[in-house]
């Protein structure tokens, strides 16, 4: 060990035995809570807290509203959101860790910090934040699902929360348990923890990792759509005709592949049998599916057929490829180096868009504008001295004029409208 | 906060919170101090940690997790404190007026002093990774598991922070 490491060892063992006291409002609380009886406490505690919180909340929401300047509209009227994934992470950042917007002049405006979303994480242990965000196909409001994936004392948790396309009107439509988190399966490390709006905007696909469930978007309803109970069901996606739901099913392995399923969670059916499907993703005529799984890229038609070998060989996972607004390119994460890649829906025409020089790893899924002309992605940057973590980037689709935007991770294009 | 409170002395068997109490507030509270230099805030924050643990006593399975879930809760607690002094730390900083401890009753109180003052000026996550690391004695990997991110991660966070020290210790010079 250097010196400059055993004089801070030293130093804070000084420290801490110079001010070494007992917390003695922290004594008078705890023998409080002795005396009314744990249970009590527990209870009354926490609605307590749960107010005092949620006030102190509305008092910082003001007050963050008055400090960002509202959002610029671009010319294009096109805006991002993005999230900062973790507390602490970027203390200069111009984005407090939450769900924000950015335009394309660099504006940042949060919708929604961590601390305001309440939820059963409250005091976790474990990393605890946004798994999963989605925008309703109208642009009028956004589904979070927020939670944890492993915890010491608790295990997994997941709630959905709804708010409206500002930020206000934040509401729980579900939670734990009537998430069914004991079907969860840790070894997806979360991943299959997903949102998909119907495309009329009323409901919500979700899924735990282990079943998919619906959920109306008012909160009154919440029923699971896929049966199996030993089953690994994730990623769900909804049909642009809003039919089907497609997901994967991870286990158990002699059935592992692409299913679908519909609205009412009759006729499953399975759409490819391949094994590690990831991230599946629908045309945008909802013809065809693409999706991760195997050893490569796929793209199936809705009903099954014209399985293709793999549009592109990939080992490992690979985020949700992303359809070209034409239905006609894929946008894809690459291996070698993170890279950025499109690709013909034939398998023709493989481009080569971004590859970070060094130091990075993906952490997002490469995201189309609405009008085809720029790709969003984001990586995670291991430039150090001074990295910022992960950072949200933007170039045209023809892999010209990167530019990084702001630290972040999953760029998602906010509909025209909101 | 701490003058007016009640004192409570807290008796061995007077239940399982209290043992509780005994047993993990005096860490809790030495690994609060560090994160904040702040004695004050290092109780709230203590105290902070105890009401959510009361609100959850019920569900806790793993009770020989508790001291690293009152410091994780602390750490997440502390991250709302780091923001909003913000503000004032960086014009702190920009004044040349960061307020540095009292000397105490050991040697080499400047140096230790010095050392204080620039750990209180690294950044919170890195700040969290060097006490983990050189106060908690962690390993790499106990560290990365706490903070919920990889190893190279904390090495990263660890190197910078020193680095970070390292260059307010040729500044201040």
């Amino acid at each position: 060990m250097e010196k400059m490491e055993r004089d801070l060892r030293d130093m804070m063992q000084r420290q801490t035995d110079a001010v070494d006291r007992t917390p003695t409002a922290t004594r008078a609380l705890v023998r409080r809570a002795q005396l009314r009886r744990v249970g009590t406490v527990a209870l009354t505690g926490t609605f307590v807290l749960v107010l005092v919180l949620g006030g102190i909340g509305v008092g910082r929401s003001l007050l963050r509203d008055s400090a960002f300047p509202p959002a610029k509209p671009a010319p294009s009227g096109a805006h991002l959101s993005f999230l900062v994934p973790c507390i602490g992470c970027y203390p200069d950042s111009p984005s407090e860790p939450g769900l924000s917007t950015i335009d394309p002049e660099g504006s940042i405006r949060q919708l929604k910090a961590y601390e305001e979303v309440p939820s059963s994480c409250e005091g976790s242990a474990s990393v605890c934040g946004i798994m999963d965000y989605a925008w309703s196909p109208d642009g009028s409001r956004v589904a979070i699902l927020y939670g944890r994936v492993l915890d010491p004392l608790d295990g997994p948790a997941l709630a959905l929360y709804v708010m409206n396309a500002d930020g206000s009107n934040l509401y729980r439509v579900a939670t734990c348990p009537n998430v069914a988190c004991d079907s969860f399966v840790p070894n997806r490390g979360g991943g299959g923890a997903r949102v998909s709006w119907s495309p009329d905007s009323s409901k919500i696909a979700l899924s735990d990792g282990g079943h998919v469930y619906l959920a109306d978007v008012d909160g009154r309803g919440l029923e699971r759509v896929t049966g199996c109970n030993s089953c690994a069901a994730a990623y769900p996606a909804w049909s642009p005709d809003g039919s089907s739901i497609a997901y994967s099913l991870g286990a158990p392995l002699d059935a592992e592949g692409l299913y679908a399923v519909d609205p009412d969670g009759s006729n499953p059916r399975r759409i490819a049998k391949v094994d590690r499907v990831w991230d599946p993703a629908w045309s945008p005529d909802g013809s065809q599916i693409a999706f991760f799984g195997g050893d490569g890229l796929y793209v199936v038609n809705k009903d099954g057929s014209d399985l293709r070998q793999p549009l592109v060989r990939l080992s490992g996972r690979g985020p949700t490829p992303s359809w070209s607004p034409d239905g006609e390119r894929i946008a894809y994460l690459g291996g070698e180096g993170p890279s950025v890649w499109t690709v013909d829906v034939d398998g023709s025409e493989k481009t080569l868009l971004y590859r970070a020089e060094c130091c990075a790893t993906d952490v997002g899924r490469p995201v189309w504008s609405p009008d085809g002309s720029e790709i969003a992605f984001s990586f995670e940057l291991h430039t150090d001295p001074g990295s910022p973590g992960s950072g949200v980037f933007l170039m045209k689709s023809d892999g010209t004029g990167v530019r990084e935007l702001t630290e972040g991770s999953k760029p998602m294009w906010v509909p025209p409208g909101s | 906060m701490t003058a007016n409170a009640e004192e409570v002395r807290v008796e061995p068997g007077l239940g399982p919170l209290a043992s509780l109490y005994e047993e993990h507030s005096g860490s809790a509270f030495r690994f609060a101090y560090l994160l904040t230099g702040d004695a004050d805030l290092a109780e709230d924050l203590v105290q902070d940690a105890f009401v959510r643990l009361i609100g959850r006593f019920g569900n806790i399975r793993r009770r020989e997790s508790l001291d690293s879930y009152l410091k994780h809760t602390i750490l997440n607690l502390s991250y709302g404190s780091f923001r909003r002094r913000r503000v004032e730390r960086a014009y702190l900083a920009r004044e040349r007026a960061l307020p540095s401890r009292p000397a105490r009753d050991f040697p080499d109180v400047e140096r230790t002093d010095e050392l204080w003052s620039q750990l209180q000026r690294v950044a919170p996550r890195q700040r969290a990774a060097l006490i983990l690391r050189y106060y908690e004695d962690l390993s790499e990997h106990q560290t990365a598991d706490f903070l919920g991110c990889s190893v190279r991660t904390v090495k990263s966070l660890v190197t910078r922070g020193i680095a970070a020290m390292r260059a307010q210790q040729r500044s201040d010079q």
